[in-house]
Order: structure tokens, then C-alpha cells, then sequence
């Protein structure tokens, strides 16, 4: 008898949405929204980013 | 202004077995399940073209002090036809998406130094980049329980739209499992 036995995979995105996750979804999707907005959106997360190291050395030199 | 990055990159490979026994992400079940991802599923996941696997570690190191994998996708909006314009043959809209199925930082560095904001920020940065296809959303999944997990992803931007159940993956007791998405063209007020 085989006494191996095989690992169990780790949880992966199934990505199989019902239609309450669907509906959840879209009014994110409904925002206001434009494909120029991302390099707005990404000098947004880069300036906090530089705020909350710029924090942590401050808070370190105290 | 560029960001002064601490973090140094690189696919996973093979050759970083050794540093990946050395990983882990914590004590909470939710953590097993990352540090277990990373060490026993991401490099062959990778092979298979499933997903692609990054670790970061100080400059000139091998240890790895946080990792993040990525697979593109789409996630479903059958409303999408009335904001966009679609064909006529196109009977399921989809939303081109990148799925996150783990972000680990290892345990010493959870608290301290940024170093998940930074590597999700480098992923935001490398699509940016590269635009080479239209990517509108990031998608997670986190554990309901992990509260730290949950704050860190609103904290990036993302907005949790769905609640499901899925089995805890020690006790395969049912659990709450939240679903977010950041959305990368979203216009902030």
C-alpha cells in the first residue's frame, strides 16, 4: 500500500464570482474612473511610501 | 522624486531553495499558509507558467525578506458593456486584472521599514512601466481573521467588495475569506 501521501496545494484565487460578488465589483468599477488617473494613483502611493519611511527616521532619531 | 528603495529584486529560481526554508511569515494560521505557499508551491506554480513568483532581500543578500506573486486575469462584469464598447460577440465582459496570491514579509520585518508597501509599490510601478496591455485592477484575497492582512491591503488603496467562505486550511472549518480589488484608473476626489 502506498502510505505516501501528496501535500495539499495551497489556496489559490478560484476567481468564481456569484452574483453578489459581481454586483459588489462593479459599483467599484462604476466610480469615477480614467486610464490617466493611474500615474496619478501611482505618484500617490510613491509620496506615501517616502512619508512613512520619512516618519519611521524621525521617530528613530528621537 | 524617486523613492529610495531598500529592497532588492529577483525572480524566484532553483537556486533559492536554501533561502526559502529559511522564510516564514509568522505563527497565525493565516501566516503558515504564505510561508507554505512560498516554500513548497511558488517555484513550481512559476514552471507552469501559472504565476510569477518575486522575492526581495537587502542589497548584495540572498535572505528573503518579503516576496509577492502575480498571475494576470480578468474578473467578471457582465455591466461592463454599458461602460465600455465591446463587440457584439462579446457575450461576458471581463475587466483585465492582476491577481495577488500572496504577499509575504518574513516575521522580523512585519513591523518595520515599509517593506510591503514598498514591494506592492514596485509591482504598481513595473505595470506602470510597461503598458504594454491594459490592466485596470488588482485583485487579493484575505483571510477575514487577519486583520493586520486587511489593513495593510485598504491602506494600499484597495476596496473590499465581496465576502465568501472558504475552508480554513488547517481545520477545513468554514471561514471568512474578504475579496478587494485596487483599482488602478480610479479617479480620487
Amino acid at each position: 500500500m502506498d502510505t505516501m501521501t501528496a501535500r495539499k496545494r495551497s489556496r489559490l484565487p478560484d476567481l468564481d464570482f456569484d452574483e453578489k460578488d459581481i454586483a459588489g465589483l462593479q459599483e467599484v468599477l462604476n466610480r469615477p474612473h480614467h486610464p490617466s488617473a493611474a500615474s496619478d494613483n501611482l505618484g500617490r502611493q510613491r509620496r506615501a511610501l517616502q512619508e512613512a519611511r520619512q516618519r519611521e527616521a524621525e521617530a528613530e532619531e528621537k | 522624486m524617486a523613492v529610495s528603495y531598500q529592497l532588492e529584486p529577483r525572480l524566484l529560481t532553483q537556486e533559492d531553495q536554501p533561502w526559502l526554508d529559511r522564510f516564514a511569515v509568522g505563527e497565525e494560521w493565516w501566516s503558515h499558509e504564505i510561508t507554505d505557499f512560498l516554500r513548497n508551491q511558488a517555484l513550481e506554480d512559476a514552471q507552469q507558467g501559472l504565476s510569477s513568483t518575486t522575492l526581495f532581500s537587502f542589497p548584495g543578500l540572498k535572505d528573503v525578506i518579503g516576496f509577492i506573486t502575480a498571475a494576470s486575469a480578468s474578473l467578471p462584469s457582465p455591466q461592463l458593456a454599458g461602460v465600455v464598447t465591446l463587440p457584439a460577440t462579446f457575450t461576458a465582459a471581463r475587466v483585465p486584472a492582476v491577481v495577488i496570491p500572496y504577499l509575504g514579509i518574513a516575521r522580523p520585518y512585519r513591523r518595520v521599514g515599509h517593506f510591503g508597501q514598498e514591494i506592492h509599490f514596485r509591482l504598481l510601478e513595473a505595470l506602470d512601466a510597461a503598458p504594454w496591455a491594459a490592466v485596470r485592477l488588482l485583485y487579493v484575497e484575505c483571510w477575514a481573521a487577519n486583520d493586520g492582512g486587511n489593513a495593510f491591503w485598504q491602506k494600499m488603496g484597495y476596496v473590499r467588495f465581496s465576502q465568501i467562505v472558504r475552508d480554513h486550511p488547517e481545520t477545513g472549518e468554514p471561514e471568512y475569506l474578504n475579496r478587494l480589488v485596487y483599482d488602478r484608473f480610479a479617479i480620487q476626489p
